[in-house]
């Protein structure tokens, strides 16, 4: 989507969000010229003053209406999943279709409620969404980086391994776990058996085996073998002292 | 125990794309297939791209500023990649503290049996590049045997409703051609499948 299309996409959306829930809702056009993602702290602002305001109206009582609007403002082709009212919004969230599921229990998960009807409030001055920097009409900063997540781990160094097979042995590389992470895994090359398993934090494990043709690492822990997508190993650990 | 899901960025505001309404692309690193034409070459992991773990509280964190637009709309949160399958775990985790929120997966379904069963009671809609269903043309693209993906197609039809799944059929230049698209398409309609998208590749 080029220029300000998306920006004006939406900005018809927020203005049919107000519209449908009688708030009263004045834009300013923005003079940015080029390409927009539309994620400008001025409509960031909007939309943090539509929740605002939407909250305010489920306080005195009244129903929130959020009308499916992405027919004729989204791209054609599309349909739009949502025609009902929704009439209850959830606070630090919010409420779609309902959504009941459950999960297989293995001791270490509980059932997933419904989702809820019920409203939570926003309490004054609390908004939700990332601090709004001030900046003049027209003007588009830019946007924040994705900030790196705190690390629950540290990498130190490269993996050495070297295979003639898949799972040829190789050099045996000790490696600790910084916190207790989950992965799922697999026993054999062949991707028959999923296994799900933990490293506790502090825990040291290693590495025997790497495959250069399925990607993966073999893992020695606790006197069994695993098998681990190298995306979900490489980041998880760091080399034993 | 904490799920992670290593990404190596997201997009916020996609219309149109990925998924009913305004969605969030989130893209996972890593991935079984080696495409030739890979759409996110930097997810492969071989790249070392750089990587932002989520745990499933903090990628909620950052996803829901679009709340208010996902609830009018229609959208939600798309997993990509790379193969977001592969931390299906990580995403039914996420479901559970997202409650109400739509969630797509654009999917190969190189991915093993558990992880799809797992992520079938929690994605709204798969979006499967098939790439193709010849198996040497499949082979000849990704580097990988198709039979895994075949299986899970069968699968999958068994476990979700046809219209929760969209089957993408693109043109791969110097792979297939329209006439393979169309013996993939017949043999996903006997599966059952009745939603398709046809695009193609475009190298440059």
């Amino acid at each position: 989507m080029k220029g300000k299309n998306k920006c004006k996409i939406l900005k018809e959306i927020r203005a049919e969000i107000a519209r449908a829930n009688d708030i009263e809702w004045v834009t300013e056009n923005c003079t940015f010229k080029g390409e927009c993602r539309g994620t400008c702290p001025k409509c960031e602002a909007e939309v943090r003053k539509l929740e605002r305001a939407l909250t305010s109206r489920k306080r005195l009582g009244k129903a929130v209406a959020l009308t499916g609007l992405c027919a004729g403002l989204i791209t054609a082709g599309t349909s739009c999943g949502i025609e009902d009212l929704v009439e209850e919004y959830q606070g630090m969230g919010f409420v779609g279709p309902d959504k009941s599921f459950e999960i297989e229990d293995d001791g270490s998960t509980s059932d997933v409620k419904e989702a809820s009807n019920s409203i939570e409030v926003i309490k004054d001055g609390e908004v939700m969404g990332m601090v709004i920097k001030e900046t003049e009409m027209g003007e588009l900063p830019e946007d924040e980086e994705n900030e790196s997540e705190e690390s629950i781990f540290e990498l130190l160094g490269d993996i050495v391994a070297y295979s003639a097979d898949n799972f040829a042995s190789t050099e045996v590389v000790k490696y600790r776990a910084l916190e207790s992470i989950y992965l799922v895994g697999f026993i054999d090359t062949e991707y028959a058996d999923d296994t799900e398993f933990t490293i506790p934090a502090g825990e040291i494990f290693d590495l025997i085996g790497k495959s250069d043709d399925y990607d993966m690492y073999m893992i020695s822990y606790g006197g069994q073998k695993f098998g681990c997508d190298r995306a979900g190993f490489e980041y998880i650990a760091a080399e034993a002292e | 125990m904490k799920s992670i899901f290593p990404s190596i960025g997201m997009e916020r505001l996609r219309m149109g794309t990925d998924g009913e309404g305004i969605t969030t692309l989130v893209c996972a690193a890593g991935c079984p297939l080696r495409c030739a034409y890979c759409l996110n070459p930097q997810s492969s992991t071989e790249k070392k791209p750089p990587v932002y773990i989520f745990t499933p509280e903090s990628l909620y964190e950052k996803v829901k500023i679009d709340a208010l637009y996902f609830l009018a709309t229609g959208g939600g949160v798309t997993f990509g990649g790379g193969e977001p399958l592969c931390y299906s775990g990580f995403i039914t985790e996420f479901a559970r503290i997202a409650k109400g929120m739509r969630l797509n997966a654009e999917t190969s379904l190189w991915v093993s049996e558990s992880s799809l069963r797992q992520a079938a009671k929690v994605i709204d809609t798969f979006f499967v590049d098939i790439k193709d269903m010849n198996p040497s043309i499949y082979k000849a693209y990704t580097g990988r045997d198709g039979e895994r993906v075949y299986e899970n197609l069968k699968l999958l039809a068994g476990l979700v409703p046809s219209e929760k799944v969209v089957i993408r059929l693109p043109l791969i230049k110097g792979y297939n051609c329209d006439r393979d698209r169309d013996k993939s398409e017949e043999r996903l309609r006997a599966l059952g499948y009745s939603r398709f998208d046809r695009f193609d590749y475009i190298a440059k």
